[in-house]
Order: structure tokens, then C-alpha cells, then sequence
């Protein structure tokens, strides 16, 4: 392989792996909060992706201020599941089970109205077309955009979590349930709020994704599995691992693309997935700590 | 009354052998997919209402299933119930390994571990076109009859509901059961975990491989699409958690009543079926977690017991 052509797939992979990152961050929260994976996250990607491309064929507005529009979406539609539906299952020893069976049924919910709005049709947002250049490598402008909002918004969460009141309740929460309840934590306040969040990042990574990617909304159980090996390569509750895995798995996919097929690329997120689990049953942040 | 007796079994058996000489050919349509479902709904039952390892991927032994019948048929001219054999057959040979893998995931990692199989499976589908024929497909040959299909689709949900029953009396049920309430206190007790959970992951992959494999002779098509039909998956499910996971009546009642249901109802709502399917799961959670079978029971067993509505507990209040 030509070494230019090389780095130019080392760029395309980081770039994507950002977004990658912010996406896992979803569901890293609501996972570490509730011990619960929203199997809808993938389905509110394509959904907030699908949001924002039909404001934008609509206005033709640049799509980063539609982002807030996508995020607020998600955000509402995970803090009202949690409110009205899941925070209602009774939270007896197979609790983890029928969240995951109700997060199943969610998704399903979100996928058809998605497909009742927007159609079924790939879709995605022009607006940053062309790239930048530089020397011999290319920096395509929607990925670059991507990547840096990702990135801002990867290290507002990180501030949020760890310099706000608010921030510290779910963090508390996330590392030690009755811990935090003893210091006067509001348990089911943090979980709507968490999977709220976890919801919005969602969103936020669909504005993003939907600018590099043409999407279709039956493509969310791939998102969600992306996002959970994301988790899994990277730790459970690490930012940087998160951010690690996430830049793997954006790299992987990148080159499997180029050198085998596209098709391939999308079973990568699922072979890592195994791999890991299999080799580092903590994640690579673990074998770090170790 | 009780819900088990010969002779409802009899009549059930009669009423299903008896149906196709009187009903059309739609009626005898929709009962054949009603099959295909319940049998989808006894192999998520076992591996997940008996043994509460979730899976949101056995969807990928049908589309196993279906890709063998077709492969079998189209490539090498084989009458098409060895085919749906030979689907079913592959479809333990490869649970065994892949249960091997997986059952060592819990909670969501084998919930999710299960959901990129699918997608895994479906990948190689589209990719190795020489064989599956690609994101175009295999065209069989057209079915001349349905009869028979309806037939096997039958005695196949028969099976299902034979195992199950057998699987609950015996003591390896209660490994399973033990397993779902309890997985390391069941270790504690003794019990071969791992052995027992393989066992029951390749019994409940033969199920939808044979479902698979009949529903693909019955559609004369296939490409990756159709063979891995991810609302196939939830229906399933929520046949089986609305009927009551965990029990033997289960996935029959909730199949055909769902399958009833939806044919009535929501074949007018064809764009909204999913939404449907999803809310269903979710209303049955919240107000039904146990299923029609256990609500159903604890009544006829009120009624039997002829107790008069206890005094004691009005003055209690």
C-alpha cells in the first residue's frame, strides 16, 4: 500500500472514530448509570440524522445549527421513555432483562415513525462538500466538521460530568448506586436525566453522521452495535478508553473498507466486539489500569 | 377446567389435520405463517423464557435455515423437506460452537452479542454471492402445493410444544429454570451451567432454522432481506412474552392470537405494524409481565377453589 494512501485511510478512520466516540458516550452513560443498554440508541441516531436532513431540504440551513434541533429531539424522547416507561418496571432481579426487552420494543417504535415521516429511503445532507488539502492528503469537510463538533461536544459532556453538581449526582450514581442514595442523590431524577442525555448524544452523533453518511432508518441496529463495542473495546465508565475504542474501531472499518469491501466493514464493529470480550473481558482501559 | 387435558389436545390435533379439507387456500395461507411464527416463538422461548438468556439474533438460524433450503434446492436439486432438514441440521452443528462463544456473555453483552450475529450472517449473505446469490438472490422453483407445507409448519409446532413440555418435567428444565432465577447459585448447586445452557441455545437454533427453511420454500425466494427479517424477531417475541415466557402454552396462544389479531386489525394499518408490534411489547410489560398463560391459570385455579371472597381481608382494610 502507497504510504500517502495510507495516512489519507489513518485520517478517514480518526476522523469517523470521533464521532464514533461521542456516539459510545450515550451509551456508556446510561449503561453505567442504570446497568441498561438502550438498544434504541442506534434507531435515535437515524432518527435525529433523519430530523435534520428534512429541515435542511426544507431551508437548506447549515446543518451544525440544526444540531441543538436533533439533540433536543432525542434528548426528550429518552428522558420521557425513562419517566414514563422504563422507570415504571419493577425493579426486582430481572429488571435488567425487561428494560432491555422494553429498549427492544422502543426501537421499534422510534424505527416506524422514523419511517412513517422521512420514508425509507437513504438520505443524506450535502452542505459541507469538497475537502481541504493538505500537502497530498485530503481532509473531506464534512468529517473534519464532524470531528471537531463531536469533539467539542465530547469535551463539553467530560466538563459537565465532572465540574457540575448535576454531573457529580450521575457520576456518584454510575459508581456507587447506594452510595450516592445515602448522600441524598435522587436516583430516579439522575436515571431520567442520564438517559436523557444518553438520548441526545445519540442525536447528536445522527446530526453528524447523516453530513458523512447516507442513512436509511432500518440502519440503527448497526449504530447501536457500533456503540456497544465502542463501550466494551474502551472499558465501561472511560472517557478515554471510550475515545481509544472508538478511534480503533473508526480505523478498522476505514481500512477493512478499502482493502476488502464495504459490506465487510459493517460486521467489523461485531468481530472486534468478540475479540475483545474474548481477550479483555474489562475492555483495553483495564488492561491499562492494570 | 384445566388448561392440559387429552381431549383438548385431540381436538386441537383434530381441527388443525382437518382444516385444509374444508378451509380456501388464504385461510390455510395464514394459518401456515401463524405456524411459522409459533415455532419462531417455542425456540426464543427456550433459550430465553426458560433459560432468561435474552436474544434479539435467533432471526439469524432462520435466515440459516431459509439460505440452506434455498442453496439445497437451487444448487443441488434436492427435494425440498431434506432441505428444510438439512437447515435445521446446520443450524445445531453451528449453535454449538457459537453458543460456546456467546453463552459466556451476560444481560446485554449476549443481547447484543446475538443482534450483530445477525447482521454477521446477513453480511456474508450479501458478500458471497457465488452461493447465496447475493444482494439479488435465489428464485426456486414455484410451490405447486401449500398442503403440505402446512403440514410440516403444523407437526413442527407440535414438536415445539412436545419439547417444551418435556424440557419443563424433567430435570433439566429445572436446570434451565434454575439458571434464569439464579445463574450462580444454580452453579453453586451443582449444576453443569455451561452444559446446560449450550443444550438449550441448540435446541432453541433448530427451531427457527426449520421455520427458516419452510418459509423460504413457501416464498420461492430469497435474498438477505427476506432470510433475515428483523420484524420476524420482535413479532416472535412478542407472541411469546404476551403469551407467557417460560411456559409451555405460551408461544401458541400469544401466536395465534397475535397472528388473529393482526390479521384482522392490523393488515388495515399495513405502515403502522411495527409501531403496533413495539407499543404491544412495551404495554405488555408494563401491565402484563407474566403473560396471558399464568393470568389465566390463577383464575381458573380462583374458580376451582370455590373460596368465597375471604371476609377477613375487607375488614383487614
Amino acid at each position: 500500500m502507497d504510504f500517502n494512501i495510507f495516512l489519507q485511510l489513518v485520517i478517514n478512520g480518526l476522523l469517523v472514530g470521533g464521532v464514533y466516540g461521542l456516539m459510545s458516550l450515550g451509551i456508556n452513560l446510561v449503561w453505567g448509570v442504570m446497568g441498561v443498554i438502550n438498544l434504541a440508541h442506534g434507531d435515535l441516531i437515524m432518527a435525529a440524522g433523519f430530523l435534520v436532513f428534512s429541515l435542511f431540504s426544507r431551508w437548506h440551513m447549515n446543518p451544525m445549527l440544526l444540531l441543538p434541533v436533533g439533540m433536543a429531539m432525542t434528548f426528550l424522547v429518552g428522558m420521557l421513555s425513562q419517566r414514563f416507561l422504563l422507570g415504571r418496571l419493577p425493579q426486582d432481579r430481572g429488571a435488567i432483562k425487561t428494560s432491555l426487552l422494553m429498549t427492544f420494543g422502543i426501537s421499534y417504535v422510534v424505527i416506524n415513525t422514523a419511517q412513517l415521516l422521512w420514508g425509507n429511503e437513504f438520505q443524506t445532507v450535502t452542505f459541507f462538500s469538497g475537502s481541504w488539502s493538505l500537502g497530498e492528503l485530503e481532509f473531506a469537510k464534512a468529517r473534519t466538521v464532524a470531528f471537531l463538533a463531536a469533539s467539542a461536544i465530547t469535551a463539553a459532556l467530560w466538563l459537565f460530568l465532572h465540574g457540575t453538581r448535576y454531573g457529580r449526582a450521575i457520576r456518584a450514581v454510575s459508581q456507587n448506586r447506594d452510595g450516592a442514595a445515602v448522600c441524598g442523590v435522587d436516583q430516579g431524577r439522575v436515571q431520567v436525566a442520564s438517559f436523557g442525555l444518553g438520548a441526545g448524544l445519540a442525536g447528536a452523533a445522527g446530526v453528524l453522521l447523516v453530513m458523512i453518511f447516507a442513512i436509511s432508518p432500518a440502519m440503527g441496529s448497526g449504530y447501536t452495535i457500533r456503540s456497544f463495542a465502542v463501550t466494551v473495546i474502551g472499558g465501561l465508565g472511560s472517557f478515554p478508553g471510550a475515545l481509544l475504542g472508538a478511534m480503533i474501531l473508526g480505523l478498522a472499518e476505514v481500512f477493512t473498507g478499502y482493502m476488502v469491501s464495504a459490506q465487510i466493514a459493517n460486521g467489523v464493529a461485531f468481530i472486534l466486539f468478540l475479540v475483545v470480550l474474548l481477550l479483555f473481558p474489562q475492555g483495553l482501559s483495564g488492561v491499562f489500569r492494570r | 377446567m384445566k388448561i392440559w387435558s387429552p381431549v383438548s389436545l385431540a381436538a386441537g390435533l383434530l381441527l388443525v389435520i382437518a382444516l385444509p379439507f374444508f378451509a380456501s387456500d388464504y385461510l390455510v395461507g395464514f394459518f401456515f405463517s401463524t405456524f411459522i411464527f409459533v415455532t419462531l416463538a417455542y425456540g426464543w422461548n427456550l433459550i430465553s423464557g426458560y433459560t432468561g438468556y435474552l436474544s434479539f439474533g435467533q432471526i439469524s438460524f432462520f435466515g440459516l435455515g431459509a439460505y440452506t433450503l434455498s442453496i439445497a434446492v437451487f444448487r443441488f436439486h434436492w427435494p425440498w423437506p431434506f432441505g428444510v432438514l438439512a437447515g435445521g441440521a446446520l443450524a445445531a452443528v453451528l449453535a454449538a460452537p457459537l453458543g460456546w462463544l456467546m453463552l459466556r456473555l451476560r444481560g446485554p453483552y449476549f443481547a447484543l452479542g446475538m443482534l450483530g450475529f445477525v447482521q454477521v450472517l446477513s453480511m456474508i449473505a450479501s458478500a458471497w454471492s457465488s452461493v447465496t446469490g447475493g444482494g439479488e438472490g435465489l428464485y426456486l422453483p414455484p410451490t405447486a402445493s401449500l398442503r403440505p407445507l402446512y403440514y410440516t409448519a403444523a407437526a413442527t409446532v407440535f414438536i415445539g410444544m412436545g419439547i417444551t413440555w418435556a424440557i419443563e418435567r424433567s430435570a433439566f428444565g429445572l436446570r434451565l429454570q434454575g439458571i434464569r432465577e439464579d445463574e450462580l447459585a444454580a452453579e453453586a448447586m451443582g449444576v453443569d451451567t455451561t452444559r446446560a445452557k449450550m443444550a438449550a441455545f441448540v435446541v432453541s437454533a433448530v427451531f427457527p432454522a426449520v421455520a427458516g427453511g419452510l418459509y423460504a420454500w413457501r416464498l420461492s425466494y430469497i435474498d438477505p432481506a427476506s432470510a433475515f427479517p428483523g420484524n420476524y424477531e420482535i413479532q416472535s417475541i412478542l407472541m411469546t412474552i404476551f403469551g407467557g415466557a417460560g411456559t409451555i402454552l405460551g408461544p401458541l396462544l400469544g401466536g395465534v392470537a397475535l397472528s388473529v389479531a393482526g390479521e384482522v386489525i392490523w393488515a388495515r394499518f399495513a405502515e403502522l405494524h411495527l409501531l403496533l408490534v413495539g407499543s404491544l411489547i412495551i404495554l405488555v410489560l408494563l401491565f402484563m409481565p407474566e403473560g396471558m398463560i399464568p393470568l389465566i391459570r390463577r383464575t381458573l385455579a380462583r374458580r376451582r377453589s370455590r373460596v368465597p371472597r375471604s371476609p377477613a381481608r375487607k375488614e383487614a382494610r
